[in-house]
């Protein structure tokens, strides 16, 4: 009996120990970011910021926030998560749901039709080219139109709904409901889980996007947050790509480059994974709710 | 249930209702002003050489709405994809209003897909270009226009050389502790080891107590070789990749013409690698050297913990006024060798590769062509190299410019904001002048800048700041320029310089090939442990070199430098 006891004892100190240094990993960075930009500016660019912030201060985000369109980008990201992601659990769902029909017209082919789109593609130029044909350049549907049906979503929903038992389903056919009356009444509220699962990685794909911004948008007015974050992070690349590239004098060029302060960019980079770390504890109660449903077998 | 259903349809509703205002992005962009009678129109720019995006709305983009009624939305195109977003333009069949190219094949490209607009047909609305840059014009048409002969781009940096007070490279050392150890002359490059071990003895720390090194280095600016190894011959009038990137591997001697490759042994290029080799051993080499990037060497220079540079602009963040006139006076200042031959600009009269040009697409030609030719007119390069008239500069009675004490400030303070926004430097046309800054005002007979203008030479005399004063006294001159003319140690880059023909596909990839073992080797041996190893990393890179096809790389290289010699001797 003392001998097993010894042994989870040491299990579990060495589990929890393991666990923590774990933890200690993924959480540093957020809080080394968040010390770093509370912290005086010049004491943060010499990077002596490293455990505990010094000279605390709230300058930066008061500075972010008067930045020139950081309020139009974050009501463009927030849209485009929101928007985004409702479209796309409507679409790739009731795509999912049809395809978990056996009576669609030649199935298996439309199935793997759509699932080999993931294992391709052609690159960024004819993608681009594509996305101008149809007429979405500079456009904001550009964000929220292209994911409306994505595959990996489609995969997940069909096989989920494939284990939602069909008695329930053909209650509600008996009294004389259609698919959309199916789909809405029973499929929905039965995939709960699911739909959580894929309005997390719906969320956070929309609101880390940025190429689609980089490349298809011309006016301020559609930039987001993570675009004007990304043309913070990346001035110094910017620079030295250039320095690469020229065949001119290295100085003059370095001249027209401003470099902003580690702190600002710090501060920035804070404001913009804030929102997205809310995101999974809020959908996180969907998950549990439900799990076990296929679980009792009636 | 239902309300479930009630609550979705809602949902959805919105959704189409939120959509539908995103379908009209495509907003008419010229708008009237009510007040006066010009109409403003906008046009959009994209240009590799700048890191920002949105609408231009500084002290210069405001200046030029009011002279030529003009505004500008500047694309973004990010760290390095500007390459890959002009692409993706040019695939597209339909390029943005403005565009600068880097590239010569990009603009054939553009030629050929009748992307961009024949400049020729429009002269009569560009007088200031054919005024100012007839040769320029003359070397477009000639070679950048896919054979047709005609001129769809101009290039830009047309002028005589603008060399201000500093000359491109130096050495810069820390002239406060050069001083306190002697002043002892620099014969041979590896004087320089022996002064810096002396300094660095001086002052180990800096005032926050972090450690000094004589020379650190970074490696993000790696083209296809170690670029800090191309940085000692320039001093001699050596280039060995530095202004002659286009052409890999080649080592020209300016001084006399004679040519060679880098990697053999006698090159300027391991002897630079030599010498920060023995920096290492002697502990005066920064060991981050080998992992960090600019901005972080850049720091450590602004904070004193570099006591060597190659290059002006590299140094002067630390020669700020609290550390130059201070009671303990500190700051890098030149300090040449004996038989220096500093490569310094020559003039130019056929600009720059970079090149601007109108897409053929634009529903706003008349406005691109004010543009254009604004970026090649006096006035335009007078207010992008100066600022705004009557603000930083003006001109008194007899016709002469000077700065006024107000655009002092601005120049002397980098962080400080012109009414309208933005401080002094940093914006402008884009990253790419047309006229450079030595171009001679036909007026004033003066050149544009400010840098050149006799009342400038006067203030600076009387500015000078205790670093520089200390400087003046013991050479004799007011500036590193004047000292270095004076002695003739210089010589001019050659017009061949920017000139060189574009590289073939199979040249690009053996020389990048090529380029990531020299650039591995490279830094291997500067940070070898002991002479053998040093050889050992040497013979490996020369070998490997060899293997992957330098011979074609450097064949192109050289063939490539004798047609530039020959064409530039059309334009000289």
């Amino acid at each position: 009996m003392k001998k097993s006891n010894v042994g989870s004892m040491v299990f579990n100190i060495v589990n929890v120990t393991l666990f923590l240094i774990f933890t200690l990993i993924c959480v540093f960075p957020f809080y080394y970011i968040f010390i770093n930009s509370i912290s005086d500016n010049s004491l943060a660019a010499k990077g002596a910021i490293l455990l505990y912030p010094k000279g605390i201060h709230f300058e930066n985000y008061v500075e972010v926030f008067k930045l020139k369109s950081i309020g139009s980008a974050a009501a463009v990201s927030v849209a485009r998560t929101v928007l985004g992601t409702l479209l796309t659990l409507l679409g790739s769902s009731f795509l999912g749901y049809a395809f978990a029909k056996k009576e669609y017209w030649k199935r298996k082919f439309w199935y793997r039709y759509v699932v080999v789109t993931m294992y391709f593609s052609a690159g960024i130029i004819p993608w681009f080219v594509t996305m101008k044909g149809i007429g979405l350049y500079n456009s904001f549907l550009a964000y929220i139109l292209p994911t409306v049906v994505s595959p990996f979503y489609v995969i997940l929903f069909k096989t989920y709904i494939e284990q939602i038992p069909p008695s329930l389903e053909e209650s509600v056919q008996l009294d004389g409901g259609g698919y959309a009356v199916r789909y809405f009444k029973i499929i929905l509220p039965l995939s709960m889980p699911i739909l959580a699962t894929i309005a997390v990685f719906s969320c956070s794909a929309q609101w880390n996007a940025f190429l689609d911004t980089l490349l298809l948008v011309r006016d301020q007015e559609l930039y987001t947050l993570q675009f004007i974050l990304y043309q913070y992070l990346s001035e110094t690349e910017a620079l030295a790509a250039q320095m690469r590239s020229s065949q001119g004098t290295v100085g003059s060029a370095a001249a027209n480059y401003v470099l902003t302060a580690t702190s600002v960019r710090m501060t920035v980079t804070f404001v913009i994974i804030l929102p997205i770390l809310f995101v999974y504890p809020f959908f996180q109660r969907y998950f549990v709710s439900g799990i076990m449903i296929g679980a009792i077998k009636g | 249930m239902k309300k479930a259903f009630r609550g979705l349809s809602v949902i959805l509703a919105l959704t189409l209702a939120a959509g539908i205002p995103g379908c009209s992005r495509n907003s008419p962009s010229s708008s009237t002003e009510s007040a006066s009678e010009k109409k403003v129109e906008q046009i959009d720019v994209f240009s590799g050489g700048t890191n920002t995006g949105g609408i231009v709305d500084d002290w210069w983009g405001k200046a030029v709405k009011d002279e030529i009624g003009v505004t500008f939305n500047l694309l973004p195109c990010g760290a390095g994809q500007a390459e890959q977003k002009l692409q993706a333009f040019m695939a597209s069949g339909q390029l943005p209003d403005i565009i600068y190219f880097s590239d010569i094949k990009d603009i054939q490209n553009a030629i050929r897909g009748n992307m961009i607009v024949n400049l020729d047909d429009h002269m009569d609305k560009l007088p200031d270009v054919k005024k100012n840059v007839p040769k320029a014009l003359q070397y477009s048409r000639d070679n950048l226009s896919n054979g047709t002969g005609k001129a769809y781009t101009v290039t830009n940096a047309v002028g005589p050389a603008d060399i201000y007070d500093e000359v491109s490279w130096g050495p810069y050392l820390r002239w406060d502790l050069y001083q306190k150890i002697g002043s002892p002359a620099v014969n041979t490059v590896d004087d320089y080891l022996t002064i810096l071990k002396k300094m660095q003895e001086l002052e180990p720390k800096n005032k926050d107590g972090k450690k000094t090194y004589g020379i650190s280095l970074f490696k993000d600016w790696d083209g296809n070789s170690m670029m800090m190894g191309t940085e000692l011959g320039p001093i001699f009038g050596v280039d060995c990749g530095d202004q002659l990137a286009g052409a890999p591997f080649l080592q020209v001697d300016f001084t006399n013409g004679q040519t060679k490759n880098i990697l053999d042994a006698d090159s300027w290029y391991i002897k630079a690698l030599q010498f920060y080799y023995k920096a290492n051993q002697m502990g005066l080499l920064d060991p981050d050297s080998l992992t960090q990037t600019y901005a972080t060497v850049s720091d450590k220079v602004k904070e004193g913990r570099v006591l060597f540079s190659w290059w002006p602009w590299f140094s002067s963040p630390y020669n700020t006024s609290d550390h130059t006139n201070a009671d303990n006076p500190s700051g890098f200042a030149a300090v040449l060798p004996k038989n220096a031959k500093g490569e310094i600009p020559g003039d130019n009269n056929v600009g720059k590769k970079i090149g601007i040009a109108i897409s053929s697409s634009t529903k706003k030609l008349d406005a691109c062509l004010k543009f254009v030719n604004h970026v090649y007119s006096v006035e335009g390069m007078e207010l992008a190299y100066n600022g705004p008239k009557g603000v930083v500069w003006d001109t008194d009675d007899s016709g002469k410019q000077a700065v006024t004490a107000q655009g002092w400030e601005y120049i002397n303070d980098p962080n400080k904001e012109l009414p309208g926004g933005h401080s002094l430097s940093g914006t402008g046309p884009f990253g790419s002048f047309g006229l450079s800054s030595a171009f001679i005002n036909p007026e004033t007979k003066e050149p544009i800048s400010y840098h050149f203008w006799e009342t400038t030479s006067e203030y600076n005399k009387a500015h000078q700041n205790k670093i520089q004063k200390s400087w003046s006294d013991t050479t004799g001159y007011l500036t590193t320029l004047d000292y270095v003319k004076a002695k003739k140690l210089y010589v001019e880059i050659p017009l061949a310089q920017s000139l060189l023909p574009t590289q073939p596909d199979d040249v690009s990839l053996a020389a990048s090939r090529v380029g990531e073992i020299v650039k591995t080797d490279s830094w291997k041996m500067v940070f070898a442990k002991n002479d053998a190893e040093f050889q050992s990393y040497y013979n490996d890179m020369k070998t490997k070199a060899e293997g992957l096809g330098m011979k074609t790389v450097y064949d192109w290289s050289l063939k490539a430098w004798k047609s530039a010699l020959a064409s530039a001797s059309k334009y000289q």
